[in-house]
């Protein structure tokens, strides 16, 4: 195998229909699913706006080069694989993305997972657990690492999928080396918990139109509501916590112990200590909290091997599209790769933090 | 511009249907219930309280009448695109068998 060698570009998918589909799976997934409806979205690597077979023959024909090294990108909330795509403004190169940036200079193998992202968090963790683990299946190269993007609410879906992937021992787990986490709701979006809470006030107030609004929004898809805390295993809530009913209540998100984990975040200011910096993040998710002050005793802590790199000035979804954050992500696995620790960022812990 | 596939535009028509149903059912239901809100409050005076509920029963009958239109009309909207849908996936198939079997003929000749 040859990994440096030319690929063939990576065709960028801005089709608005496909923005449209990928739209309404975000918002009414679950619904599109349970009835059987032709919108939703299953679960694929898509290469050039076409799902791939996750064949020898098929995965030969889509990439020139099987490398011994595979890079996943899982898209956020609504979206779909060509939000990963951007314009370099000095080169002004066109349809570039990490995973393809990543096979060009460090011989990844880029996959692209399109999914239906109204779904439970956690059925959709186990989906890619079992994509992944087709994928290993059917290529034809030996895979000695994989490294993991997840925009958003694609980070919660990999690490969701990195746990039922451990408690099903598939072999692409040991594989993973790095996680990378682009603006991920690890402690929950505020925009989803304003959304909860509006929710039960309009409920609650006795008047027929309150009810109507509250119920039209309660209408959003599982995978919105999943956003609210962050966790990805909300599903095994009510057997933990029987009289829970959705808060965390301190349990600790199992994190996958055997790589290494890189958070990036962004914020709309250039001031990180500025309030609209604090109170809004990069728009959508917020500064993680130990950038503020250390996480309080009993609480879920991060583990040791945990990394954290803002970027001011970077909103949500600039994360997933930006040379700069490319740049990052490069670093970090060239780093990886040479065995030292990353030498930006700060390890998010305690003593460090 | 990427065009629907049949199953998508399938999808479309029936998450259409969906939601004007529901539209229909939850809009039905709060206009149910703000209606209701004079009528208890007549039907505590005893002398108009059976015209009141009278009133209120011929009220309810005509609001069910229009909604139940409204309902009959999206069902019958929905099952016209269908047929147009069903006209559409035959011609699909047709074309695709026909180029099919013209791939096939040149195979034979080539043979």
């Amino acid at each position: 195998m040859l990994p440096n060698q030319p690929q063939a570009p990576y065709e960028p998918v801005s089709k608005w229909t496909e923005w449209g589909i990928s739209v309404l799976n975000g918002i009414f997934g679950d619904y599109l699913r349970e009835r059987q409806n032709g919108l939703a979205i299953p679960m694929a690597f898509y290469h050039q706006n076409r799902p791939l077979p996750l064949t020898t023959a098929g995965l030969q024909q889509a990439h020139v080069t099987l490398s011994n090294k595979l890079c996943v990108l899982l898209h956020g909330l609504g979206c779909h694989e060509g939000v990963w795509t951007f314009r370099d403004p000095e080169q002004r190169t066109q349809g570039l993305s990490y995973g393809t940036l990543l096979q060009q200079e460090l011989g990844y193998t880029p996959f692209y997972l399109r999914y239906n992202t109204g779904l439970p968090v956690a059925d959709n963790g186990k989906d890619v657990a079992a994509l992944l683990d087709e994928l290993l299946t059917g290529y034809p190269a030996d895979v000695t690492e994989i490294v993991l993007i997840g925009h958003s609410m694609g980070g919660l879906v990999l690490r969701s999928a990195c746990h039922y992937g451990a408690q099903h021992q598939y072999e692409w787990v040991k594989k993973v080396k790095q996680v990378f986490y682009l603006g991920t709701p690890h402690e929950g979006a505020d925009l989803e918990k304003l959304g909860h809470m509006t929710t039960a006030v309009l409920h609650a107030v006795p008047n027929p139109i309150t009810r109507l609004i509250g119920t039209i929004l309660n209408r959003r898809s599982q995978g919105i509501k999943d956003l609210r805390l962050g966790n990805p295993l909300v599903e095994e809530w009510p057997e933990v916590f029987p009289s829970a009913s959705g808060d965390n209540n301190g349990q600790v998100i199992p994190w996958l112990a055997s790589a290494n984990h890189y958070l990036i975040v962004g914020t709309l200011t250039a001031d990180l200590r500025h309030p609209v910096a604090l109170l809004f993040g990069d728009a959508l998710v917020r500064l993680p909290r130990v950038h503020h002050h250390p996480v309080p005793e009993g609480e879920p802590r991060p583990a040791s091997n945990h990394y954290v790199k803002i970027f001011p000035k970077l909103h949500h979804m600039s994360l997933a599209r930006h040379p700069k954050v490319y740049q990052q992500i490069k670093q970090w696995c060239t780093n990886e790769s040479r065995g030292d620790n990353p030498c930006h960022g700060y390890r998010y812990s305690n003593s460090e933090g | 511009m990427s065009r629907l596939s049949i199953q998508q535009l399938r999808g479309l028509k029936d998450l259409i249907q969906d939601a004007v149903a529901a539209g229909v059912n939850i809009t039905e239901e709060t206009h149910q219930a703000i209606a209701r809100q004079p009528y208890a409050l007549l039907e505590k005076i005893p002398i108009i309280a059976i015209p009141a509920h009278v009133i209120e029963n011929v009220q309810q009958t005509v609001t069910s009448g229009v909604y139940q239109t409204i309902r009959a009309v999206n069902q019958v909207s929905g099952a016209l695109a269908n047929q147009v849908l069903d006209r559409l996936e035959e011609k699909e198939n047709a074309q695709r068998s026909s180029s099919h079997g013209c791939r096939t003929d040149t195979n034979d000749n080539s043979d």
